[in-house]
């Protein structure tokens, strides 16, 4: 028996109503706004992520890359990787590795031009607004080794910048709950379509590839996937244009987890799940692919990155699938009293890049976003850049000696021959000033750690490849 | 008569340029206008709802973040077989559990009575026809509130969903993973239990 009206709201509920309606509270500020930038961020990204899958479409409609025609090209390929690897290897030897945090450095691509000049196509140059940066030339742990290998041979820059790309977020109390967890029964399983709150790497990158909608798909072969040079302290990248018009990639001694970490321009923290081994083994790939990918509308890395992602769905087997998951990270925003960086007044041919010494860094026309993700290699934590600053900017910083952190040397130049000791501060290292400190002193900018809606790449599937 | 009737019943979730599931589609279609008003309009239900539930400032806050996350970002794959509004109660109900399986250490009692106290204190500034009846409107309030915030959980997020979501029976149901019956049973024993705490404090 009723004993009230279904649905019909009786004295009490009435009553109840008007003690809830004089209530005046409400959600914080704060989370009022992020709720209303994060609906932003994920409805930016969801437009720019469809132009980004209509371009992978488009490539993977095209013959596979890795068919018949490799073997008759890694003849070839296997010659450029002759002289090519050489100058790498010789960078990478010469390198010190074991202070550099190993699992966490992801280099940006580097790009070597051939021994006779030739005009580069640098349309990254050209699209600097929208790719945000010029193009890496030179990165990785020592500096001077790969330079000098740089300088031999007349490297130019040639690949974009945005690599990998930047954790972005919305900042939120601590412990949160999974987001995953609890989807109602109206909303379909499937969660490829979550969107990355990334507001800026993924979607000027993926601007570009909406813009080249009929860019020939880049063709590539695996010339070499072996299990990782143990010799090769680090993750080094390097993509060089060889004097056979070829180009190679080689990543000597990666694991599964940071490939697809470069693949999907992403930190390493931001790929989960997946196998045992998949942060545990790593392996050495080279690839030789026609010089072509270095010029077109979708030059160097996003082409290479698109490469890579054939890779290894090709021969890892990899399946996987974006989501949001609260992760522990840090912003790095503004500090109250604001940044202390400048407007980069960099000129044509002066070096522009970002370069990280013990205790020290300097920024030369550096985007913001990119000294985060140096800031990830540094500290081993995802850094989720919320400083909405988006030129490039000068900037040096100094601190103290940090027995906790690994003596970093990391260079990543965009034009230009490197910082030299001309432009680089010499001065020892202040006492008593941690890293963050230095950031909020110097820069103006502040690491604030907490739990963050980041955008993960979360492995599905993967498979242990054939090496060869 | 009766097809007349059931087209009027679809049409919100069809044709109506303001309904909740059209706002809803056009976001996901990139119109972020329409997702500001779909939280203008529900803010505070899916608030209160929440703070009821946990009746912890912080924890309020940050789930109400994550179902608005949530909201923003399952926006391609929403369909609208059902009301707006009981999908997203479902969404802060699971949230809420969530939270309570956690049992998030910053959770406390005493925040918990604090918080219940500016409420109350809140709600004695409203105003009122003279000091006597706003002093007995504002006890009402506090009891009445506290009364629904130790209510059993399952009775509670029913009496919310239907006096802060004004979800139907049907809808509290499906909301809560229940048949009919026992949302009915569980409205039914919230307001009883509520009467019988009002009762035992007068």
């Amino acid at each position: 028996m009723n004993d009230f009206d279904d649905d019909a709201a009786d004295e009490l509920t009435l009553h109840y109503r008007r003690a809830s309606a004089a209530d005046s509270s409400r959600p914080s500020q704060q989370t009022r706004a992020a709720i209303s930038a994060q609906a932003r961020k994920v409805m930016a990204y969801r437009t720019t992520r469809a132009a980004d899958e209509a371009a992978l479409a488009q490539m993977e409609a095209s013959p596979a890359a890795n068919d018949s025609r490799w073997r008759l090209r890694a003849v070839a390929g296997l010659a450029a990787v002759g002289l090519a690897g050489l100058l790498a290897m010789q960078a990478i030897r010469n390198t010190p590795g074991p202070d550099l945090p190993r699992a966490t450095i992801v280099a940006p691509l580097t790009v070597q031009a051939p021994q006779t000049p030739e005009p580069v196509q640098a349309p990254f140059r050209e699209e600097r607004e929208v790719a945000a940066s010029p193009g890496p030339l030179v990165s990785g742990g020592a500096m001077n080794s790969v330079q000098s290998a740089e300088k031999s041979v007349g490297a130019d820059a040639v690949s974009p910048a945005a690599f990998p790309g930047n954790a972005m977020g919305t900042a939120r109390p601590a412990a949160s709950t999974s987001p995953a967890a609890g989807a109602p029964a109206p909303v379909a399983a499937d969660s490829r379509a979550v969107p990355a709150a990334n507001a800026s790497t993924p979607r000027r990158l993926e601007q570009k590839l909406a813009s080249a909608p009929t860019e020939d798909a880049p063709a590539f072969e695996i010339v070499t996937l072996a299990t990782g040079d143990q010799r090769t302290d680090r993750h080094v990248m390097h993509l060089q244009r060889t004097r056979q018009a070829r180009a190679t990639l080689m990543t000597p001694n990666v694991t599964l987890k940071t490939l697809v970490g470069l693949a999907y321009d992403v930190q390493d923290s931001q790929v989960i799940g997946g196998p045992d081994w998949a942060d545990k083994s790593t392996f050495g790939i080279t690839l030789a692919m026609d010089q072509s990918v270095l010029s077109g509308a979708l030059a160097g890395e996003p082409k290479v990155r698109l490469m890579l992602r054939k890779v290894l769905a090709d021969r890892f087997g990899l399946e996987l699938h974006r989501e949001f998951r609260p992760l522990r990270a840090a912003a790095l925003v503004v500090s109250e009293q604001g940044a202390k960086i400048r407007l980069s007044e960099t000129r044509p041919g002066e070096w522009t890049g970002l370069k990280f010494a013990p205790h020290q860094l300097l920024g030369r026309g550096a985007p913001i976003r990119r000294l985060a993700n140096d800031l990830f290699m540094l500290t081993g934590t995802t850094i989720v850049d919320m400083t909405k600053l988006d030129q490039t900017y000068d900037f040096a910083a100094q601190w103290s000696t940090d027995p906790g952190r690994p003596n970093f040397n990391w260079t990543t130049s965009w034009t230009g021959d490197g910082p030299g000791r001309t432009v680089w501060p010499g001065a020892p290292a202040p006492p008593n000033v941690s890293l963050e400190a230095a950031l909020e002193r110097q820069l103006g900018l502040t690491l604030q750690p907490g739990i963050f809606d980041v955008e993960v790449l979360v492995i599905d599937a993967a498979n242990q490849p054939v090496t060869n | 008569m009766d097809t007349v009737l059931a087209s009027a019943a679809i049409m919100p979730l069809m044709g109506d340029a303001t309904a909740d599931e059209t706002l809803m589609q056009r976001y996901a279609r990139g119109d972020a206008f329409a997702f500001d008003e779909l939280y203008r309009r529900h803010e505070l239900k899916v608030w209160r709802f929440i703070q009821r539930s946990v009746a912890n400032r912080a924890s309020a806050d940050e789930l109400m973040q994550e179902v608005w996350f949530s909201v923003a970002r399952q926006a391609p794959r929403y369909v609208p077989t059902a009301k707006f509004t009981t999908w997203l109660f479902t969404l802060a109900r699971h949230r809420v559990i969530d939270a309570h399986r956690m049992q998030r250490p910053h959770d406390s009692i005493d925040e918990s009575r604090q918080q219940t106290a500016q409420l109350v204190e809140q709600l004695s500034t409203a105003p009122s026809e003279n000091p006597a009846s706003q002093v007995q409107a504002r006890q009402e309030r506090e009891a009445l509130i506290s009364a629904v915030q130790r209510l059993p959980a399952e009775q509670r997020e029913a009496f919310l969903l239907q006096a802060e979501a004004e979800l139907s029976i049907a809808d509290i149901a499906k909301a809560t993973g229940v048949n009919f019956e026992t949302a009915k049973s569980r409205l039914r024993y919230a307001r009883a239990a509520l009467k019988t705490m009002l009762q035992e404090l007068a």
